[in-house]
């Protein structure tokens, strides 16, 4: 270790430091104290609030966004992109924290918070398909995985296992080629009363000249009592918030690493990795919401931060032995920002198809998510919701719209908001977006509520995303009617998706040091006791939710960290404090 | 305890209707304590915390409920796979004690403490871990008894499971009379075509009931200890705490002799008399519906339209309604307990295999009900789910095709 920087001391001296207590950090430290390694997570955000009181808090409240049940509790904080800096507008809030100059904007956010975005995320764990791996061999566009999907497979399923997901086995055994070693740790999800509708009407009804099957979504949901948490009541309201934790968050994995003697250290935002002259990364700084300063060292230090944050704090962390910023020897840091861009096609139906009752959905058509189109454009997967048009800020829209223009009140409002939300229903898909290296993150001059320079974000669609848009309107347009819904307005332009908040790439894996930043172990090419874990480590992105993927890379690396930290031990002049 | 080896055919087909109406009347004391808890806020008798947290027992009961729902099933397939049929008759609620080996009563009660310890005692394992040796406290330990042939649910189980296993040839049900999840809306029910899945069709109902010797929480009996556990502490905080209506145990719309539980609370207020009655019919209709779904012999088209409509109509029709009667006054005296679903069952036929026969009995029945509904949700001071009950049971009616064609279909649409 290099003597010319600080010392730390002995109780700031950890086996492992992990920046990031969201689902990867929460799973690496969990695995590693279990093995009883000295375990430090530190985290930007707060832990703050009992469950109860962030339902109570996101039910009050006239604004109803993501971040609206995890406001900071010190109102001059804006850790992360979703916390509101104005009620009224949401955007405002991604703005006040992203700098976006390009006509495109990055719209997926996430929360900054002990337990991360699976706070609000949906829960939805489909696999990576093994084409996913291999997009480059197989379609001659974008780049190959380091491993397959038969390396990642037992890690998937410890994964499942660890989040706790509900799945159907006959369903998905060798979905496009996706074999299953293991069965899912609790049987499915029961299906939404509209899945049902839909699955019996493509059944008969080919579409495109193709016959869909409308498969249960594996979800990180309980479908019976799991882990010492609930299953499902069907409060629909997972995003923003489980009222009562039947859908796992990361906080789950936190707990279990603190009752393990990991600590964590909340309210504490890295800004610099310390790189010593062998190379190895030990200390890392960190700036307390109360302005004080920290320093702790670990003898292998993890980022876990989000695709965003990690290249951020990699960047920010340029200095002696890390001019480009730490682990860019490559210049890959920050590079090849994905996401998942999505469209919805919102309807009404004939008959009552009772959204809300359930989780937001509950079903996928996993049809398109592989092909030989795939040489030419995007594929896409579908989702079934079960959210009415909650995109379109259904229900609470319905009823100021119903008092509001029509003047219903009392029994008649009540009539008419039950024939009208009883209706609506939606498909959506999510587009597989290729890496470019001008899709980036990048350090803004503008800087943040504790004084950090802020992301600034560069992103843009190409053709191979924006043409694989038709072609999913047009199938969701069909399945909409199918059901004997009619469709409203849907909107082609190409430029007017949503984010699906999978903020993925940023330090992508590889075997080649100058054109990854990670190998396949998730550890840096350049420095051999950092490790760089989450959907940053992506180097293409499919069309899968990110998260089961993320769970089970971070199990894979937790245990080469297991394996690789006999060879870093501490050093002599702070084991000795 | 009956030596497995001797168990005959005969013997096993009787336990298995035992397992159903223990099964059976357990669903209903659970619904029952999940339809007493009071869901909505109620001015401010029940602040925002609390009206979460009940809202959360209550969703965790009526899951339990609904595996017990899916063990019924599971019975049933089990009985049909043996050369049975579906049975779904039990006595009316109050059982006494000995009515059971399990030597505890079968009641109705509102959720409560004394209500969950009963809960705990049915789904305690015959084998308790060490961390769970207090239930032994609060739940008495059964004595072993040689005139018996079971002191717990999953030993009973274990009978059924050995008896399969050492009877030579038991399976012997047509594969295509089972019900699997394509007729009946339960993802998890077992179709039993041999006896390997005879055997996964009895661990799921004992690993849900009360897990295994490593895991004793992720069950009902582990779920109800946290329950007793929350409810404990929350009286602890506020001893004035009441999450449920204060309903009569074991509510009947009449108490005669063909009720067969004299023991049973008759409920008093008249307009409260009849909404219960209504339930008490859609009840026991919507029982004889399932029952021709699992029958071997029924009309293919029938049984999945029945099965799939009867899953509606708990959902839809008489969870509001038993949630409804559970805030509706018992007596016709002011401030005094509340009612509650009597899931009282009285003599019927059951449906004929004949499905011409079956559709209209269903039909006419249904829209008998359906008329009931509407006269009940017409009076002013009608709770407002009667409406969607009505509601619920007009679209039921057009759900299925059960109706179509049928005279009395035709008739339902002007009631």
């Amino acid at each position: 270790m290099d003597a010319s920087k600080a010392n730390v001391a002995a109780r700031d001296s950890f086996d492992v430091v992990i920046i990031g207590a969201g689902v990867a950090g929460a799973l690496v430290a969990h695995v590693l104290s279990q093995k009883s390694v000295k375990v430090l997570l530190l985290e930007a955000g707060e832990s703050g609030g009992e469950r109860q009181d962030l339902v109570l808090r996101y039910a009050a409240a006239t604004f109803k966004g993501l971040g609206t049940a995890y406001t900071a509790s010190e109102p001059n904080k804006i850790p992360g992109p979703e916390q509101p800096a104005d009620e009224k507008d949401r955007k405002v809030a991604r703005d006040a924290y992203y700098d976006q100059q390009s006509p495109e904007k990055y719209l997926s956010t996430y929360e900054r918070r002990v337990g991360g975005s699976t706070w609000h995320w949906l829960g939805h764990t489909p696999r990576n398909l093994p084409n996913d791996f291999r997009l480059h061999t197989e379609y001659n566009v974008g780049v190959d995985w380091p491993i397959g999907y038969g390396d990642l497979e037992p890690w998937y399923c410890k994964a499942e296992t660890e989040l706790g997901v509900a799945g159907d086995d006959s369903e998905w055994q060798n979905v496009h080629g996706a074999f299953r070693s293991a069965p899912f740790p609790m049987t499915k999800v029961w299906p939404s009363w509209s899945d049902l509708q839909f699955a019996r009407a493509l059944k008969d009804t080919p579409i495109k000249g193709q016959t869909l099957a409308v498969l249960s979504t594996p979800s990180a949901r309980n479908s019976q009592e799991y882990d010492g948490r609930p299953p499902c009541a069907g409060n629909a309201s997972c995003v923003p918030i489980c009222p009562i934790g039947a859908k796992y968050d990361a906080s789950v994995h936190v707990k279990k690493a603190i009752a393990n003697h990991t600590q964590l250290r909340e309210r504490s935002v890295v800004t610099n990795l310390e790189v010593d002259r062998d190379g190895t990364v030990h200390r890392v700084r960190y700036k307390k919401w109360d302005g004080a300063a920290g320093i702790v060292s670990g003898r292998i230090v993890v980022v876990a931060a989000n695709a965003i944050e990690s290249a951020k704090l990699l960047l920010l962390s340029a200095g002696d032995g890390a001019h480009n910023g730490v682990a860019n020897s490559s210049d890959q840091v920050g590079r090849n920002l994905m996401d998942h861009l999505q469209k919805a096609v919102l309807a009404t139906s004939r008959e009552p198809t009772f959204p809300f009752r359930g989780p937001p959905s509950t079903s996928g058509i996993e049809n398109f998510r592989d092909g030989r189109f795939r040489e030419r454009r995007g594929a896409f997967r579908l989702s079934v919701g079960n959210d009415g048009w909650s995109r379109n800020g259904s229900p609470y829209n319905d009823v100021a719209h119903l008092v509001q223009t029509e003047g219903l009140f009392g029994e008649d409002l009540r009539t008419r908001l039950f024939h009208d939300v009883s209706r609506q229903v939606r498909v959506s898909c999510s587009v597989e977006v290729l890496a470019n290296p001008d899709n980036r993150v990048q350090l803004s001059a503008l800087r943040d509520s504790f004084g950090i320079q802020r992301p600034e974000i560069h992103f843009a669609t190409d053709d191979y995303t924006r043409t694989a848009f038709g072609p999913a309107l047009d199938i969701m347009t069909a399945i909409l009617r199918a059901i004997d819904a009619t469709p409203l307005a849907v909107d082609r332009n190409p430029l007017n998706y949503s984010g699906a908040g999978h903020v993925m790439g940023t330090c992508r894996m590889g075997f080649d040091k100058t054109k990854a930043v990670v190998d396949p172990d998730c550890r840096s090419h350049d420095h051999r006791n950092l490790y760089i874990i989450g959907g940053s480590t992506f180097p293409s992105c499919g069309t899968a939710n990110p998260t089961i993927t993320i769970s089970a890379l971070a199990l894979r690396a937790a245990n080469h960290i297991l394996a690789t930290l006999p060879q870093f031990p501490a050093a002599p002049e702070e084991s000795a404090k | 305890m009956t030596l497995a080896a001797s168990i005959s055919r005969s013997d096993l087909l009787r336990l298995l209707t035992e397992a159903c109406e223990l099964e059976h009347g357990l669903a209903c004391s659970y619904l029952y304590a999940a339809m007493s808890l009071r869901q909505q806020p109620h001015g401010k008798k029940l602040p925002a915390e609390q009206l979460l947290q009940v809202r959360q027992w209550a969703s965790q009961v009526y899951f339990i409920a609904s595996q017990e729902m899916l063990h019924l099933a599971q019975a049933w397939n089990l009985l049909t796979a043996l050369g049975g049929t579906p049975y779904y008759l039990r006595p009316n609620f109050p059982q006494n004690t000995k009515y059971y080996p399990l030597h505890m009563r079968l009641a109705l009660e509102p959720y409560g403490e004394r209500a969950l310890t009963r809960f705990i005692g049915y789904e305690k394992p015959a084998q308790l871990l060490k961390e769970h040796a207090f239930v032994d406290e609060f739940v008495k330990p059964r004595a072993a008894d040689a005139g018996n042939n079971f002191r717990t649910i999953g030993e009973l189980y274990d009978l059924i499971e050995a008896g399969i296993q050492n009877l030579p040839g038991a399976i012997i049900g047509e594969p295509s009379s089972q019900v699997g999840p394509d007729l009946v809306d339960f993802p998890d029910i077992v179709r039993v075509v041999d006896v390997d899945s005879a055997r996964r069709a009895v661990h799921r109902v004992t690993h849900q009931g009360e897990g295994n010797e490593t895991d004793r929480a992720d069950c009902h009996f582990g779920i109800f200890l946290k329950l007793r556990e929350g409810l404990e502490e929350e009286r602890r905080r506020n001893p004035q705490f009441a999450p449920a209506y204060p309903c009569i145990t074991n509510p009947a719309v009449n108490t005669s002799e063909e009720y067969g539980a004299p023991h049973a609370t008759q409920i008093q207020n008249s307009y409260t008399r009849d909404v219960s009655s209504l339930f008490d019919g859609l009840y026991s209709l919507m029982l004889r519906m399932l029952g021709y779904t699992f029958s071997p012999c029924g009309s293919a088209g029938l049984r999945c339209a029945f099965g799939q409509s009867a899953i509606v109509m708990m959902a839809t029709v008489l969870k509001p309604l038993g949630e409804a009667i559970a805030a509706l006054p018992a007596t016709d005296q002011a401030a005094a307990s509340t009612a509650g679903p009597p899931f009282g069952l009285t003599r019927h036929v059951v449906l004929p295999v004949d499905a011409n026969s079956a559709r209209i009995l269903v039909t006419e029945r249904l829209s008998e009900l359906t008329s009931l509904a509407a006269r009940l949700a017409s009076v002013p001071s009608a709770p407002s789910a009667l409406a969607r009950v009505e509601s619920a049971l007009r679209r039921l009616a057009g759900l299925g095709d059960f109706g179509s064609g049928s005279p009395a279909s035709r008739s339902m649409g002007s009631t």
